[in-house]
């Protein structure tokens, strides 16, 4: 039961740690709303238990990555842009703009199981261990491994054209 | 290289334009329910406990306690509803008094645990799919049946929430567009919209459907329960007053935790509102009015059960509360301590543990006479 600080205190974690939380959410979902939408539901939760939380930020990004692996939203999203079809634009195979390199590996980051994103944007993005992601994934470290190699081997399978992609290793 | 990788997914990421969401998170959490709080089982689950016991209220001061205390001793025999998250996917089934439990639906990967309803007696349960799938299923016969289908692109405000009669279910099918689905013919009839959200139905003194719900104000925790009559007029509940004279001018109303099928009964989260552990009587005032009609409040919960004689019980959350609807106007509440059978008054007259086939993270969701 949140008493009256809560809300001041709750406005000052929000306000400093969602420009972090957004950009993992982004990476998460491909799309800016999406993102809002998934740290919206994460601060939420964490507000409603604010009072017992040793670490608000932990238990928003846990619940975060919770969510994004289990959200229909996220899915929903998907279905629909499969759903247009040819309307979806090819995979941009010139790397040498930065831009589109970033769309590719976007479009490439989406096509991946919603674990297998997580892992990755755990891994390579926030930069934590094995042990960590297993811990704020709620798995064991030989899922982290597996679903890592998975996920970077089909990373590879989608970006053939990308210099360097051939390289990325669990290392 | 991993490096470029890395250099790659930091590049990609600073495209998303940083906002401010603190005043979206209030409005979220009003929106969710206390059952929550178990997702993916980052929160505290309650445990709920076994077996069988009862115990008996002290004689409460005057007669309208003592009535009370008499009418709400009888046993607990119907059945007591249960979601849990387990490692297969979401379990849902009932369990009753003497320890008999029985799984409904297990696995159910696709089943969104925040919408998970059971109809007021206890013969069919609802939820929607993470597709936007809105199904009903018999609890007797097993009998699935899917209702509707939602868009998944609409931010829903209010999960589907059944009409005291046990036949229809109050949904929002879009943005604007609510109304009730008939579970015998799978017939729509749309009605009026709530004033706010997270809505549940009661039944008015004249028959008609009632529409509870809150309504936010602002970006701030300002919100107030509105009262939606199906001629489409809304007006703030005279709770309102009550729970902020009781509560403190800063204390909102969040969730409607559970309602009672006139809407005369209502136990609420509040946000903001002074940290309470119980002990206080129920106001005069609300004794008085407890027996007229919608618009008086008769007892509220804030999370603690407050309106207590008893305050060490609840010295704690209280994550759950079923309002089962029968003259003794009985509460039964889900906390670390297992599941109590209250009064009116807030005064424990019975109990119930948990049997030991039930799956530990089961969270109790409903009760059925």
């Amino acid at each position: 039961m949140p008493d009256a600080s809560t809300a001041v205190e709750f406005a000052e974690f929000a306000r400093a740690r969602t420009p972090t939380l957004l950009r993992s959410a982004y990476l998460l979902t491909g799309d800016q709303f999406l993102a809002e939408d998934l740290v919206q539901t994460a601060l939420a939760r964490a507000l409603r238990n604010w009072q017992r939380l040793d670490s608000p930020e932990a238990y928003t990004r846990t619940v975060m990555y919770h969510l994004q692996i289990r959200w229909w939203r996220i899915r929903s999203r998907r279905n629909r842009a499969d759903a247009l079809g040819g309307a979806r634009p090819e995979p941009v195979m010139d790397n040498t703009a930065p831009i589109a390199r970033q769309l590719a590996l976007q479009q490439a980051l989406l096509a991946l199981a919603p674990k297998q994103r997580a892992v990755i944007v755990l891994r390579y993005f926030e930069d934590r261990s094995v042990r960590e992601t297993a811990k704020l994934l709620h798995c064991s470290e030989g899922t982290v491994k597996s679903q890592t190699a998975k996920a970077l081997a089909n990373l590879r399978r989608q970006l053939p054209h990308t210099d360097n992609f051939a390289q990325w290793s669990l290392v | 290289m991993t490096d470029e990788l890395k250099s790659d997914l930091a590049a990609l990421a600073e495209r998303v334009t940083p906002i401010d969401l603190t005043a979206a998170a209030h409005r979220t959490a009003r929106r969710a329910r206390i059952r929550d709080a178990m997702v993916a089982g980052v929160a505290g689950i309650a445990v709920l406990a076994t077996g069988i016991m009862w115990t008996t209220a002290s004689p409460q001061a005057g007669d309208q306690g003592a009535a009370e205390d008499a009418a709400a001793d009888a046993p607990m025999s119907g059945r007591f509803f249960f979601l849990a998250d387990t490692d297969d996917g979401m379990q849902f089934g009932w369990w009753t008094a003497d320890g008999e439990v029985e799984t409904v639906l297990a696995g159910g990967g696709e089943l969104l645990y925040s919408t998970v309803r059971v109809a007021p007696d206890g013969g069919h349960f609802s939820y929607v799919t993470e597709d936007g799938e809105l199904r009903v299923q018999d609890l007797d016969s097993g009998k699935h049946t899917a209702l509707d289908s939602y868009s998944t692109d609409v931010d829903m405000c209010t999960a589907p929430a059944w009409a005291p009669d046990s036949q229809r279910l109050f949904v929002q099918r879009d943005t604007d567009e609510f109304g009730f689905f008939d579970i015998t013919d799978g017939s729509f009839t749309e009605s009026v919209a709530p004033a706010g959200c997270d809505a549940a139905v009661a039944v008015a003194p004249d028959g008609s459907d009632r529409l509870i719900s809150i309504a936010v104000e602002g970006d701030g925790p300002q919100s107030r329960l509105m009262v939606t009559d199906s001629d489409g007029t809304s007006e703030v509940s005279p709770l309102m007053d009550l729970l902020q004279q009781h509560e403190g001018r800063d204390g909102y109303p969040s969730d409607i935790v559970a309602m009672d099928s006139t809407g005369s009964q209502l136990c609420l989260t509040m946000f903001g509102a002074k940290p309470r552990k119980g002990g206080d009587e129920l106001p005069d005032e609300v004794q008085d009015l407890k027996q007229q009609s919608h618009d008086q409040p008769a007892r509220y919960c804030d999370g603690f059960v407050s309106q207590t004689d008893d305050s060490a019980r609840y010295d704690g959350l209280v994550r759950a509360v079923v309002l089962p609807t029968g003259p003794n106007h009985s509460v039964i509440t889900a906390g670390d301590q297992g599941i109590e059978l209250d009064n009116y008054r807030g005064h424990k007259v019975g109990g119930v543990d948990r049997p030991d086939s039930l799956p530990p993270k089961a969270l109790l969701i409903g009760y059925a006479p």
